[in-house]
């Protein structure tokens, strides 16, 4: 076995066309891709701090006198209102809004402008100076607080004027102010279901939330490119190992080999365990090179580590399942036309679905759905997850998938397989 | 040693090889001559246990090979046609790796490396790949493959297609030498009546799938004993003439030959005043008539009609 082994490596490797095709190809690709189509990666590199103006009409002295005279039309008893009107003066929700986006969260994400009137503001957004423009609403103050503690119907409301829908930065502007609504109305409702006070430490704790988008680590051009050209050439070995077998057939190798007595499905065997060894040689080798030119990996904690080695190894052996079926398919029906298309056809496909060329997500998510149908598209998001800081747990699910596709590739190509001697 | 009987296969509607009876004893060599196409492969695949007859028998010293393959083939050394070898491999990396399938190691492994390559005359090339071989080199490795697990009975198809005569010459030498010296059996398929008669102590002539003689080269001949071939040299060649020639009443065969026509009459038959007669008459000019001794290819024209080449 290891004999049969060791002369599929030695005959692919001393190929200088299937050398060049598998390792030196992914290389350029990664280095052309990287600085071509960095810009559609939304990496670290790829959103600066996004302008916003933030119009502050509310005026919390004028609200907090109007809402104790609410206070007192609704007769309620003396004590209580100067017990309400001193916690909401400790509380009010313009400043917990302003305290948050001007906070340490949110520094480097947003760069806020209070100096700004309203027109000098709107002039800003169609010179594309400002991204956004907050305006808190005169009453704001007043209409929340009597939200709170008034049996009157009230709402308070934050205006948000956008440059373009469409933007990234208008939806990163948009989640941070739908964080802070929902948030600070989860806080509402559980303070009128407990009749307590809202604290402005335990908000500000729960903007932790906002922070989410960043919580992840972003994936760079580079490391998205490594991944996605590694997981689309890796498949080219399936294609390349199964389209040597046809020629060791068609050459009469395979004849000489039945004949020394070495059995047919030992062959097939060793078909994929040298395309699962050669994919593992390539993926590291594309690894490596990548991240001396370009520092792709920089967590190298035994975590990342491990889950790296685990997904190249189940890949690998998936490719060596998709080598044992394609080399099959070749015997049985005397014909590398299966491994032509697969080469020339399948990989392609696979390859833009899977998301090798770009991120297909940006296009339809369903079609990032599909991808992960492919072994190429679920390896490729499984890379991805933990490169952005995933646990291995989370990334089980792409690997569970993988196998499952590498043992239906194993029952096919032992059905298809012809066992006997040929005729 | 090995006994066909009554060997048949069918491609689709095709019948490649039908009732073909032969047998080898040991130490013989023995040869399969035929044009191509006649089934000469086809045969030897069978035997092999490379390809399973439609119908037949064939036993390797009294045990079925068709139900136990695995008797003949430790013992089988074939030399295929193509070149069966891994071009991107040197010739000693291709020793090695079938050796090694063979269960040859270590020691055993590189001086049986290191002897074959003698044999066949490569011993300075063995580090270079065979990519970088003439054809001649490229079939002495494709033989020197076969022969790495001391086989007792070589199966050779056809072994010098397309190769200069001098490694033709290496080959030939060396597969008497092997069959001389070192006793082995050997089957030798080929479609140059020359080899056959070179190398073969029997010979089996095949034709459109059928065996049509058998024998020893003397015997083979003794068909023709009854029979003469004349060479008639002529200067310019005519199609009148040779059907002139075809009709005469004592001529058996005529087809054409190198630089005239080859003739086979019945012996005593005093023909050559109605040839040069018939020349005349055509106005074709004679250079010269040879009486010849029968060979394989007379043989074969005789059974056929045909040339061995056509």
């Amino acid at each position: 076995m290891l004999n049969l082994i060791k002369k599929d490596c030695l005959t692919i490797s001393r190929d200088k066309a299937e050398v060049l095709a598998l390792l030196a190809m992914p290389l350029i690709l990664i280095v052309i891709l990287s600085f071509a189509l960095g810009g559609l990666m939304s990496g670290e590199e790829g959103i600066d701090e996004i302008p916003v103006a933030v119009i502050m009409k509310n005026d919390f002295e004028n609200d907090i006198e109007n809402f104790e005279k609410a206070l007192r039309q609704e007769e309620i008893p003396e004590e209580a209102i100067q017990q309400i009107i001193m916690s909401s003066k400790e509380s009010d929700p313009a400043a917990i809004f302003m305290d948050m986006i001007a906070g340490p969260d949110l520094e480097g994400v947003i760069a806020l402008r209070t100096d700004l009137s309203k027109e000098q503001a709107e002039e800003a957004i169609k010179k594309d100076e400002v991204s956004a423009i907050i305006t808190i609403p005169e009453r704001f103050s007043y209409d929340t607080l009597m939200a709170i503690y008034s049996e009157a119907d009230s709402e308070a409301a934050i205006e948000l004027l956008v440059q373009d829908n469409e933007q990234v930065r208008a939806s990163i502007v948009k989640s941070i102010l739908t964080s802070f609504t929902e948030q600070y109305n989860l806080e509402l409702s559980i303070l009128q279901a407990t009749g307590g006070l809202p604290v402005e430490s335990e908000i500000t704790d729960t903007f932790g939330e906002i922070t989410y988008l960043a919580a992840q680590r972003t994936v760079s051009a580079p490391q998205y490119y490594t991944i996605g050209m590694a997981v689309m050439f890796a498949l080219y070995v399936a294609s390349t190992v199964s389209s040597n077998a046809f020629k060791e057939k068609s050459s009469h190798v395979f004849a000489r080999l039945m004949l020394t007595g070495e059995r047919p499905l030992r062959y097939l065997l060793s078909k994929g365990i040298s395309a699962t060894v050669l994919s593992i040689l390539q993926l590291m080798i594309l690894f490596v090179a990548s991240n001396l030119a370009f520092q792709t990996f920089n967590d190298m904690s035994l975590e990342f580590l491990v889950g790296m080695v685990i997904i190249t190894l189940i890949f690998s052996l998936t490719i060596g399942s998709l080598t044992a079926l394609l080399t099959a398919v070749a015997l049985q029906f005397n014909s590398d036309a299966v491994s032509g298309v697969f080469s020339g056809i399948i990989v392609s496909g696979f390859a833009f679905i899977g998301g090798s060329m770009i991120p297909v997500e940006q296009i339809s998510p369903l079609l990032r759905e599909i991808g992960n149908w492919t072994p190429n598209g679920a390896m490729m998001t499984a890379y991805l997850q933990l490169i952005q800081g995933f646990q291995l747990n989370d990334v089980l699910p792409m690997i569970y998938r993988v196998a499952a596709m590498m043992i239906i590739f194993i029952i096919a190509a032992l059905a298809i397989f012809p066992k006997r001697r040929l005729s | 040693m090995l006994q066909v009987d009554d060997l048949r296969k069918k491609f689709k509607s095709t019948t490649a090889v039908d009732g073909v009876n032969l047998y080898l004893n040991e130490g013989e060599s023995v040869g399969l001559l035929g044009p191509n196409g006649a089934g000469k492969s086809t045969t030897i695949s069978m035997i092999s246990t490379l390809l399973r007859p439609t119908g037949g028998e064939i036993h390797f010293k009294g045990v079925d090979v068709l139900k136990k393959p695995e008797v003949i083939r430790p013992v089988l050394g074939v030399v295929p046609q193509e070149i069966a070898l891994y071009e991107e491999l040197t010739a000693i990396e291709n020793m090695k790796f079938f050796g090694k399938t063979y269960g040859l190691s270590g020691e055993n492994l590189k001086n049986k490396v290191a002897e074959v390559l003698e044999l066949v005359g490569l011993t300075d090339r063995g580090k270079d790949r065979v990519k970088e071989f003439s054809g001649g080199m490229k079939r002495r490795i494709n033989m020197a493959v076969a022969l790495m697990h001391d086989p007792v009975l070589l199966i050779m198809d056809e072994p010098t297609v397309g190769i200069d005569p001098q490694s033709r010459n290496y080959i030939l030498e060396m597969v008497r030498d092997l069959n001389k010296t070192k006793n082995m059996t050997i089957l030798y398929t080929s479609h140059y009546m020359e080899e056959v008669e070179r190398l073969c102590d029997r010979v089996y002539i095949m034709d459109h799938g059928q065996i049509i003689a058998s024998g020893t080269q003397e015997e083979l001949k003794s068909i023709l004993s009854s029979e003469e071939t004349l060479l008639i040299e002529v200067q310019e060649k005519s199609a009148d003439f040779i059907k002139k020639l075809s009709v005469h009443p004592s001529i058996q065969q005529v087809v054409e030959a190198n630089g005239g026509y080859k003739v086979i009459t019945a012996k005593g038959e005093d023909l050559f005043s109605d040839i040069f007669n018939l020349a005349k008459s055509n106005q074709v000019k004679i250079r010269g008539v040879h009486v010849q001794t029968p060979t394989l290819e007379d043989v074969f024209l005789h059974m056929t009609g045909r040339k061995l080449r056509d």
